[in-house]
This record gives structure tokens, C-alpha cells and sequence, in this order.
């Protein structure tokens, strides 16, 4: 056996001997994409979420007919977006456009994967998108993105299962939520008060930092200019997670929301089980579903409540669309971006996969808000929806925030012990 | 005498109890999956409806397979069936092609581990053994670079070469093993004869071998069925992808409807399922074969 | 003349091998090598290599991040726990089917099917199964009667990396069983008379016959399954993610969450070697303990 083993690694070694040449290699590649030109690409690729094809098909096609470049339109599922933009970006293919979540800019930016595309843009271009749209996609004092999608967290609820236990209008307060679901589950009403969307995702970080936001909280000192020191061991931090803790308790969430993800969370809710639930604006067209929804045309849609500190408190979401530096012409790249960006596309967009537009003027347009009265419903929370931190290992800060709020949810840890340890290890691997 | 009657009874009570164990434990979860696909999803989000649902619907097949568009929960999913079935017919085409490589290729292969003597012949075995050890994952970026360079990015070519890998280096470890469970007594005789030794194992071997060859062969096209992360990364266009990455994608569209996710798992379980049943005996040679010793 | 024929034979060795070698060692061994000299380069995710030696600086990290010897013990329980469960019950189908009576032939059938079953179909079908709020499991045991409110089976610490063991063991036991009907075959029913002659009850003549002469296949069954177990992937990405709290964190898990969720591909890379070693070494321990003789 031993014999073997060296008969083996002896070759192994001296193939290794071969290696600095794959490195070099690599490297030339790397000049080869660094730059970009103005000239008309024949081609160029996009690569996006396949939850919004059908709308981005039509844009595709007029820009087309308009500039003549061929487009590529790939698209992945959610969960499979970001190896694959790593995989390509890495090994180098054409890759022109790519869809960035709220929460990547910074971490892309920082990898080198997208490019700013200040050079590009107007001026007053930014005028024109609700400002925490825009502002979400900024990294380090550039524009990364241009923002289509206007997404934030918003309370819906089962209007029949409230007006049951006499309840006319939808909680203030977190804790006024956890009233009426005790009375609801007393009642026989509902199973459950409320689903989260808790499984070790990202879903159960926009919660939280929804939530923590609504007990008046935040995660530094100046989360809005993203500076001072973490205070994830704060007292209102401890509140929104002795709240969530005790409601896992005592039936007012669903136990079983540590396995639901942000999508499969309204199951629970169409099948008329729990009476609110936690979601994004998408959830309003498919919870009014005649088809499959049990509880269609009872649904209310109103902000997220708040506490004694707090009106109310949303996370941003949505997102945009971002140059690659793979892109086979910057200045092409930022026309189609700047097509996403008209309102006849952002109105194919809320009408065909229901993603709130960015642009201000959408929600004045009476005609257009009459057709989908979600846009009036859904405006006040903009107000208070705020961003998840801006760092450049945004992806190891939120799995650090998922374990530890599992660690009270699924282990029933004590919260004020988890949350210091949290706010150490923060302090010590998350740089600022 | 009526000892043995009871104790007859016994032993059939036994095996009927045992039959039954063992089906329902094979067959429910897969007769869920089938019902789920053909319940209304009102019925399935009820935790006191009946097990099979009272009207069946069989929309979410046709959904699947022929419509153009589906308006689903007020999102629109475009041309499903076109996508979906273009990856049926991928795979079916990868995996074909994969099967016979891996049984022409392999086959050469196994026959000169098996039978002649060369230089470093043990080592190379072993090595083929060891490499199907390693991680996909830490694979994937030296893999992306290699296939940029050739320029076959996104061209099915590019997962028949993939999955070509891991089974060659299956068929190769279990054929090696049936040939030299072949007497060389044949071979010899037809050398003698004037065949040469490629023409002997050509002429001689091959027919012999026919078996263990047909097990291989569906195994290595199960296996390139089955394969997904490869296929994930390495394939970008709607028409070049496989039903695996079909199947998950088209979860993430229809990601709280269980209804229309367990019809799609259905779709994409039926060829492979029919083949272990009706090709079960070769299926379970070729996976013992290269473990049993003759 | 015998000089030359060997010679002739050595080099239609090479030619016959050389078409299958090109694919393993352009799309395997050299990709491995390449990653390998990764591990201990100064790589980015876009600028590539940048020509510095890290030395074995990411294989020290590996050594001291808790999340990987938490992985380690997560993948070590689940490669244990799916390996003695599916062993135990792999042992008592393969034993039950080797009665000869009618029907036999129909399960035997029909046996194969949940190992046909792609992993990603397998996944989607106990991620609905195991659903806490409306899947059959909880269903089913309501029904009977045996628990009166649901058990959110992948949402508690304690039941996830469990049921995920008992989902993984549905798809992967008809491979143990196949493989232990096909030993008991070559078994000579001479040896068994010869036992009974000599009083041996059932069991003895299991823990004196079957088992020993069983052992060459149940090692090569052994390696198999570790190999596969200890890459397991497919099944977690779909149904828990990690979670919750990172009982579901198993080796490769980590592996892909560190290359692709962080982009730190060289991290990974490390990662992955130590895995493959880890292998390696089971496999060789297996060896030992069974005693078994050259078995490929």
C-alpha cells in the first residue's frame, strides 16, 4: 500500500512542476477583460433572476430593435445567482448585466466584479427614483447599480379572521400584535398568530432587522451614515428578541417558522392557519390569487408595526441591475440599464411579476394607482424601511446574525447571552 | 403435522407482514409525490383533507408540457413548456451520448488494465480510484477556466466531457474487474489463430462481455441523469439546460406551490424509475460486479 | 521473441488506456492540481493569481475556524449515522428478500425505484414530506394518533441532520441491499446445512457464515457510501441551508458557502483538500479494520 501511495504522489510532484504556467496564464486573462470599450458590442449578456423574465423579454427585444446588439438573456434561479456570476466573472466569459440584490454592492464592488457607473450618468439622473432606491445601490461614494425594483417589508393580515375576534383595525405595536394573536389562538380562530419566514437565510436577517428597527433600535450607532460601533447587544435588541423568543412560545408565531423561507412562508397564511404575516410586496398579488389562495380578497396589507420607541419599521429590498466588468462595452451596458428605467418598462414590470416600480412619479400617477391600489397601500412604509448594514462582508455579518437568532429561536438560548457574543465577534471579525 | 401447518402459517404471516414493510416504505413516499401532483393546492394546504384527492387535476401536467405561458399567483412564467422539455430532451441526448463513450472508451480501457502489462498500470488504476474521491465544488473554477479556453461554454459537448469523467472512471474500475473474470483461454485461442490482440478482444471479448457492458451502460446513463451542480454552472441558455437544473429552477419559480413542484419531480422521476424497474437484473450486476471477486 | 511480444503488448496497453487517461487527467487530475497550487497562492476572485505564495497559510486557517470542526463533527454524524442505519436496515432487507417465496421477484422489482430517483426530485419530495404545517409525515402521525400537534422536523436542532439521515437512507438503501443479496448469492447453501447439522441456530450461522463472508463486499459498500456521504450537498441546499443554528453545516456545505457565498475560492480550495484527504484516510482505515484482501 505504502508503495503505492509514493508511486502515486512522485508523479503528482513532478506534474507540479508545470503549474507556474497555468498561473501566468490566468493572469493574462485578467488584462484581457480589465478593459472595456465604447464601440458597439455585437452581443451582450444579461444574466437575472428568472422570477421576472416575461417583462425583461420585452424589454429586451426593444432594445434591440433599437441598437441592433443581439441579447443573451440567461436566467437562474435566486438561490444559484451568486456562484454563478462568480463562476463566470472568474473564469472570464462575456457577461454584461447582471441583477444585484440590495445587499451586494459593497461586496461586489469590493471583489471588483461590477464597475461605477458614475462616468455614465447624468447628474440629476437620480432625481427621479424614490431616494432609498437609488441610495441602496451607492458603495463607497459611487453608483453601483440602477435600481427597478422597490421592494420593503410590509404587514399583511387575514381581515376576516381579525373582525372574527372583534379586532377592527391591524396592530400598532409588536406587542399589541402579540395580544390579538393570543386572543385569536384562545379563540380557536387561528393556529397561530403570525409566520415568519425564519429558516438560516436571508429572509430571516430582512425580519430582524425590520423588526429591530420597529422596537427603535439599530445596529450601530449611525446605521444612516453607516458608521460608529456595533450595538447589537443593545437594550432594544434584546427587547425585539425576548419578543421573538416568548411569541415562539406562546402560539404567537408559528413554531415551524424556523424551516419556512420568505417564500413558502405564505402557504401558511393562504391556508387561512395564521392571521398576519410578514412579507413583500409580491405577496399581494399572490395571496389575492383566486386559484390557489383560501383567503383571497380578505387579505390587508398595512406598515409593519412599531413599539413605544418606534412608528414602524421596514428593511429595504428589491434592488437592480449592475454593470459586470466582463462587459464587452460599458457605454452599451448603461443604455440598456437606462431603458429598465422607463416608466412604459417599470409599468410591464408591476403588471407582469407585480415589482414595485422606482420611480417617483409612478406612484402620483392617478390612472395608474387606481389599477393597482397596492402602490398607494404600500408608499408610507418607504418612510421607515431601512437598509441592512453596507459592508463588504455583508455575507458573513448576516450568517453570524442567523445563527445567533436561531440559537434563541430553534435552541432557546437566553437572548441577552447570545446577543453579547454576537456583538464580540462582530466587533472582532467584521471590519466597518 | 399440525406443528408444521402452524408453523408454515407463521412463516407466511411473516413474509406478508415483511412484503408489506417493505413496499410501503419503498413505494408511499413516491405515491405522494404522484398524488401531491394531482391534488388542488386548497386540498393540499389542509391538514384534515382526504389522502387522495376527490377530483384529481391534471392541469399541472399540461401546464408543464404544452402551455406557453402560466399565469402563476399573478406572476407570469414564461414558456415552461418549451424550457421543460427541451431538457428532457437534453438529458436524454447527454446521457446517451455519455453511455456510449463510457462503454467504447472505458471499455478499451478496462480491457488493458485487466489484461496487459504496462508501465505504472496498478498506480493508474488506483489513481482513477482516488480522483473520483474529490469535491465537485473545489473543482468548478479550474473547470470554468479550462472550458472558457476551449471555447465550449454553455455547448452540451461540455457536459458530456464532464460527466464522461466520473463515468469512465466507473466503468473502468468495474469492467476491469469482469474481464479478468473472463478465462484468457478464448483470447489465447484466437491469437494463435492469427487474431491479433486487438481483434481478439474486439471479436472475442466484446460479445462476451455483452453484459457486463449493458450494466455499465445504464448505470452511466442514471448517473448523467442524476448530475446537477455541473450542470448548473457550465450551461447558460434556456435551451441548453438539463432537466435537474430544470427541475430546480423551476422551483424557485413555483417555490410555495408543492402541487406543481411534486408534478415536475414527477416528470423528471419517471424514465429513471421505469429503467431501474425494468432493467433492475443488469442494474444490479453492473453494481456489484466490480465488488464481487469470481 | 517473448521481449518483443511484451513490448507490443505494453504499448497497445498505452494506446488502448490513453483516450480514457486524457479525460480523467485534463478534467480531473489537472484541475485537482491546479486548485492544489491555488491553496497556496495569492488568489483573488478577478485578478486571478497574483504571482506571492500564501504557503500553508489557508491550510492554518482551516485548522483554527471552529465553523470547520463544526462541519467536520456535523458531516462525521451524518456519514456515521446514514452508514448504520443504512446498514441495519440494508442487513434486514437483504436478509428477508434472500427467503425464497413468491412475490419475491416483484419487490425485488420494484426495489430499485427510490435509488433511481434524482437527488434534486428526492430533495423537493422530503422537503414536502417533512413539511412542518401540512406534509404527509405530520399528517400521517396525527392521524394514528401518536402526536396531537405538528413536529417541525427540520426547524429543531436536535430532529434536522436526523431526518435529513432518514431521507438520505431512503434513496441510498437499495444500493446496500443490492449489494448484500449479490454476496449472499455466491454464498454455498452447502455451508449453512453443514451449520444446522452442527446445531447453530439463526443467528449463529449469520454471525459465523453470512456476516464473515460478507465483509469484502460490505467493505466495498463501505467505501462507496463514505465517499458519497461525506460530499453530501444536494440535499442540504435544498431543505435546510445549514440550519437551523448550523446543525446541518456539513463539510461541503461549508465548502460551497465559503467558495461561492464569500467568493473566497482559494479558502475553499483548501477546504476541499482537506476533505479529499480525510477520504483517503477513512478508506484505508476501512480497510484495516475489515481485514479484507485486495477487493476492486
Amino acid at each position: 500500500m505504502k508503495k503505492r501511495i509514493v508511486s502515486i504522489v512522485l508523479p503528482v510532484i513532478f506534474i507540479m512542476g508545470m503549474l507556474p504556467a497555468c498561473g501566468s496564464t490566468k493572469d493574462a486573462q485578467g488584462e484581457e477583460n480589465g478593459k472595456a470599450s465604447d464601440e458597439k458590442p455585437e452581443k451582450m449578456v444579461i444574466l437575472m433572476s428568472s422570477e421576472g423574465t416575461a417583462p425583461m423579454e420585452h424589454a429586451v427585444k426593444t432594445f434591440e430593435e433599437e441598437t441592433g446588439i443581439k441579447i443573451e438573456l440567461i436566467s437562474e434561479a435566486y438561490d444559484n445567482m451568486h456562484n454563478k456570476i462568480m463562476t463566470m466573472v472568474a473564469g472570464g466569459s462575456q457577461l454584461d448585466i447582471i441583477s444585484l440584490d440590495t445587499v451586494w454592492p459593497a461586496e461586489f464592488a469590493d471583489s471588483d466584479l461590477i464597475l461605477p457607473l458614475d462616468d455614465y450618468i447624468e447628474d440629476d439622473f437620480s432625481e427621479q427614483f424614490v431616494d432609498i432606491a437609488w441610495e441602496q445601490l451607492r458603495f463607497d461614494g459611487k453608483q453601483y447599480g440602477i435600481p427597478t425594483g422597490n421592494d420593503a417589508k410590509w404587514l399583511f393580515y387575514n381581515k376576516e379572521k381579525l373582525k372574527k375576534a372583534g379586532y377592527e383595525e391591524p396592530p400598532k405595536t409588536w406587542e399589541e400584535l402579540g395580544e390579538m394573536s393570543q386572543k385569536m389562538v384562545k379563540e380557536g380562530i387561528v393556529k397561530y398568530g403570525m409566520a415568519l419566514g425564519a429558516s438560516q437565510a436571508e429572509g430571516l436577517t430582512c425580519d430582524f432587522t425590520a423588526m429591530l428597527y420597529g422596537f427603535g433600535g439599530q445596529y450601530r450607532e449611525n446605521d444612516a451614515e453607516a458608521s460608529g460601533a456595533w450595538q447589537l447587544d443593545s437594550d432594544y435588541a434584546a427587547a425585539c428578541m425576548t419578543w421573538l423568543k416568548e411569541s415562539m412560545e406562546n402560539y404567537v408565531i408559528d413554531p415551524a417558522s424556523t424551516t419556512y423561507t420568505d417564500r413558502n412562508v405564505m402557504n401558511t397564511f393562504m391556508a387561512g392557519d395564521v392571521a398576519f404575516v410578514t412579507g413583500w410586496s409580491s405577496y399581494w398579488t399572490t395571496t389575492n390569487s383566486e386559484e390557489e389562495s383560501a383567503i383571497a380578497g380578505k387579505v390587508g396589507m398595512t406598515m409593519l408595526p412599531g413599539s413605544e420607541d418606534a412608528v414602524s419599521g421596514s428593511v429595504a429590498g428589491g434592488g437592480g441591475f449592475a454593470v459586470a466588468r466582463t462587459t464587452a462595452s460599458e457605454k452599451y451596458a448603461v443604455d440598456f440599464l437606462k431603458l429598465l428605467c422607463e416608466e412604459e418598462v417599470q409599468k410591464d414590470f408591476l403588471q407582469g411579476v407585480s415589482q414595485m416600480p422606482t420611480l417617483k412619479a409612478l406612484y402620483e400617477e392617478e390612472e395608474l394607482t387606481e389599477k393597482f391600489p397596492i402602490l398607494d397601500m404600500a408608499f408610507p412604509q418607504y418612510e421607515y424601511a431601512h437598509f441592512r448594514p453596507i459592508l463588504v462582508q455583508y455575507q458573513e455579518w448576516s450568517t453570524m446574525l442567523q445563527e445567533s437568532i436561531h440559537k434563541v429561536l430553534a435552541n432557546g438560548e437566553e437572548p441577552r447571552a447570545v446577543l453579547e457574543e454576537l456583538q464580540d465577534s462582530v466587533a472582532e471579525k467584521i471590519k466597518n | 403435522m399440525k406443528k408444521t401447518i402452524k408453523r408454515k402459517a407463521g412463516r407466511s404471516l411473516l413474509i406478508s407482514i415483511g412484503s408489506i414493510v417493505f413496499l410501503a416504505w419503498t413505494l408511499l413516499p413516491l405515491v405522494w409525490m404522484f398524488l401531491s401532483s394531482i391534488s388542488p393546492t386548497k386540498h393540499l394546504l389542509d391538514l384534515s383533507a382526504s389522502w387522495i384527492p376527490p377530483e384529481p387535476v391534471w392541469t399541472r401536467y399540461q401546464d408543464i408540457l404544452f402551455s406557453e405561458t402560466i399565469m402563476n399567483k399573478g406572476t407570469i412564467v414564461s414558456s415552461p413548456a418549451a424550457v421543460f422539455k427541451r431538457a428532457l430532451l437534453n438529458s436524454i441526448f447527454i446521457s446517451s451520448i455519455v453511455t456510449v463513450i463510457s462503454i467504447t472508451v472505458g471499455g478499451m480501457a478496462a480491457y488493458a488494465f485487466a489484461r496487459l502489462s504496462f508501465r505504472f498500470r496498478d498506480q493508474l488504476l488506483m489513481l482513477i480510484l482516488i480522483l473520483q474521491l474529490l469535491p465537485t465544488v473545489s473543482l468548478l473554477v479550474p473547470l470554468y477556466i479550462i472550458f472558457r479556453k476551449m471555447g465550449i461554454i454553455d455547448h452540451l459537448i461540455c457536459l458530456v466531457l464532464l460527466y464522461v469523467t466520473f463515468t469512465l472512471s466507473y466503468t473502468i474500475w468495474v469492467m476491469s474487474g469482469y474481464f479478468r473474470s473472463i478465462s484468457g483461454d478464448l483470447e489465447a485461442a484466437a491469437m494463435v489463430d492469427g487474431c491479433s490482440r486487438f481483434g481478439a478482444y474486439i471479436r472475442i471479448i466484446l460479445p462476451i462481455a455483452k453484459p457486463g457492458f449493458t450494466a455499465t451502460g445504464i448505470l452511466a446513463f442514471l448517473m448523467a441523469w442524476d448530475e446537477f451542480m455541473y450542470s448548473l454552472i457550465f450551461m447558460n441558455s434556456q435551451s441548453n439546460k438539463t432537466i435537474t437544473v430544470a427541475l430546480s429552477e423551476f422551483t424557485s419559480k413555483f417555490g410555495i406551490d408543492y402541487g406543481m413542484m411534486m408534478a415536475a419531480s414527477c416528470i423528471a422521476t419517471v424514465i429513471p424509475v421505469l429503467i431501474s424497474i425494468v432493467f433492475q437484473k443488469n442494474i444490479t450486476q453492473g453494481l456489484t460486479m466490480g465488488a464481487l471477486k469470481e | 521473441m517473448k521481449k518483443r511480444l511484451s513490448a507490443r503488448e505494453a504499448r497497445l496497453g498505452i494506446a488502448m488506456i490513453s483516450p480514457a487517461m486524457a479525460v480523467i487527467v485534463g478534467l480531473m487530475l489537472y484541475p485537482l492540481l491546479y486548485t492544489v497550487y491555488l491553496t497556496v497562492a495569492d488568489y483573488h476572485v478577478m485578478k486571478g493569481v497574483s504571482g506571492g505564495f500564501t504557503g500553508l497559510e489557508k491550510y492554518i486557517r482551516v485548522m483554527t475556524d471552529s465553523q470547520f470542526w463544526n462541519a467536520i463533527g456535523v458531516t462525521m454524524y451524518f456519514v456515521a449515522g446514514s452508514l448504520i442505519l443504512q446498514m441495519i436496515l440494508g442487513f434486514a432487507a437483504a436478509l428477508f428478500l434472500n427467503i425464497p417465496f413468491r412475490g419475491q421477484k416483484y419487490l425485488r422489482a420494484v426495489m430499485l425505484a427510490p435509488w433511481a430517483v434524482p437527488t434534486v426530485a428526492n430533495a423537493q419530495l422530503w422537503n414536502w414530506i417533512l413539511n412542518a404545517s401540512y406534509g404527509a409525515l405530520n399528517k400521517l402521525l396525527m392521524q394514528i394518533g401518536i402526536i396531537s400537534e405538528p413536529i417541525v422536523w427540520l426547524g429543531r436542532p436536535a430532529l434536522a441532520l436526523n431526518v435529513i439521515i432518514v431521507a438520505d437512507t431512503w434513496k441510498m438503501l437499495p444500493l446496500f441491499v443490492v449489494m448484500l443479496l449479490a454476496g449472499m448469492a455466491t454464498i454455498p447453501e452447502s455451508h449453512y446445512e453443514a451449520a444446522k447439522l452442527e446445531g447453530a441456530g439463526i443467528l449463529a450461522s449469520f454471525r459465523l457464515i453470512t456476516f464473515p463472508l460478507l465483509k469484502p463486499m460490505l467493505l466495498v459498500v463501505l467505501i462507496l457510501r463514505t465517499s458519497q456521504a461525506i460530499k453530501v450537498f444536494d440535499i442540504i441546499y435544498m431543505l435546510t441551508q445549514g440550519g437551523p443554528n448550523n446543525t446541518t453545516m456539513t463539510i461541503s456545505y461549508y465548502t460551497y458557502y465559503q467558495t461561492f457565498g464569500l467568493f473566497d475560492f482559494g479558502y475553499g480550495a483548501a477546504l476541499g483538500m482537506i476533505v479529499t484527504i480525510i477520504t483517503i484516510f477513512i478508506a484505508l482505515t476501512y480497510k484495516k479494520i475489515l481485514k479484507a484482501e485486495e477487493v476492486y
